[in-house]
């Protein structure tokens, strides 16, 4: 018996086997299988409510190593950051990656670029200043002068 | 084998609960600061995160700004005008143009990872209790600031290979006529 036709008497054993009365020999299906029919539904929601958690937590573990969680402004006390956002409305701006090249098509280009480049020089490029103590208000704190100090 | 298949089924359940944790710690910072500095510190750091947190929103709204910005110059131009170059056969100029797209690409990878440090650095300040540790909240300010430092060089750096790319395009037009 070939490699193949081994693997297929395999899998179509593994799909036959819930249908069949016969008892798995994995030791969690058969687990489930006992619990599920002492508890029956209340047994049905809690694994729903199990497996959600475990799909939540997953996908919150990937959210944050990810570093998604840095750039989505949705998050709550972002309110101020989501108005700066520059949605992009120039969806016709595509430079095609087909066809031939020629003077006109390079000042098309050209003129796209330009254009692009320009709406870059609007935002912030990190300036170092707005972290200096100063700015940020680490500062001695002054003390207002009383009225008898001008006397 | 029971005991091991058990042993398996908790362990991916409890994942989630350690993995979390052990990425959202962030680097221990300290300085040394005198007395007269910490004094200044405990006294103004509440104000101060608060004007942290306030400039940690507006970077994010730059990072994603200009994260946009960049990706869409690569993604929508470069990489289509590179290829027409090279498919047109101009080689000289195709790998000019290659050459300073994947720098570009380099630079713009190096810029969200100094960002994603920068960040942290910003949200540690902010967690740590800056009134009882001062010299750790100072740290991370320090930190900060070298990390933003980067991200400026970073935009400058950017900033010149646009530049150059726009220069290899007139060297590519004068090759076409």
């Amino acid at each position: 018996m070939s490699i193949f036709s081994h693997k297929k008497t395999t899998i179509v054993h593994k799909l036959k086997q819930p249908f069949s009365r016969k008892k798995s020999d994995s030791w969690i299906v058969r687990k489930v299988d006992v619990l599920a029919s002492r508890w029956g539904l209340p047994f049905g929601i809690g694994l729903a409510i199990i497996t959600a958690l475990l799909l939540t937590s997953i996908s919150m573990t990937l959210y944050f190593i990810s570093d998604t969680a840095k750039l989505d402004l949705s998050r709550p006390g972002y309110e101020s950051a989501r108005q700066q956002i520059k949605h992009d409305d120039s969806d016709n701006d595509n430079f095609s990656s087909n066809g031939a090249l020629d003077g006109k098509v390079i000042k098309d280009f050209s003129t796209m670029y330009d254009k692009r480049v320009k709406s870059l020089g609007q935002y912030d490029s990190f300036n170092q200043n707005i972290l200096d103590d100063s700015q940020i208000g680490i500062v001695e704190q002054q003390i207002a002068p009383n009225d008898g100090a001008n006397e | 084998m029971v005991t091991m298949n058990k042993r398996v089924v908790i362990g991916i359940l409890l994942l989630p609960l350690f993995v979390v944790p052990i990425f959202a710690t962030t680097t221990h910072a300290e300085s040394d600061l005198t007395p007269e500095k910490q004094a200044i510190i405990v006294e103004s750091c509440v104000g101060a995160q608060t004007v942290l947190q306030r400039i940690q929103h507006n970077d994010a709204a730059t990072r994603v700004n200009r994260g946009q910005g960049y990706e869409t110059l690569v993604s929508r131009l470069m990489t289509p005008l590179n290829s027409r170059a090279t498919s047109g056969g101009y080689n000289n100029s195709a790998s000019l143009l290659v050459d300073t797209t994947k720098r570009y690409q380099q630079a713009l990878e190096n810029f969200k990872d100094h960002y994603k440090q920068y960040d942290n650095s910003i949200s540690a300040a902010l967690k740590v209790k800056c009134k009882t540790d001062p010299t750790r909240f100072y740290g991370y300010v320090e930190e900060a600031r070298k990390q933003r430092q980067s991200l400026a060089a970073d935009v400058s750096n950017l900033s010149g290979l646009i530049t150059e790319y726009r220069g290899n395009v007139v060297k590519l037009r004068s090759e076409v006529q």
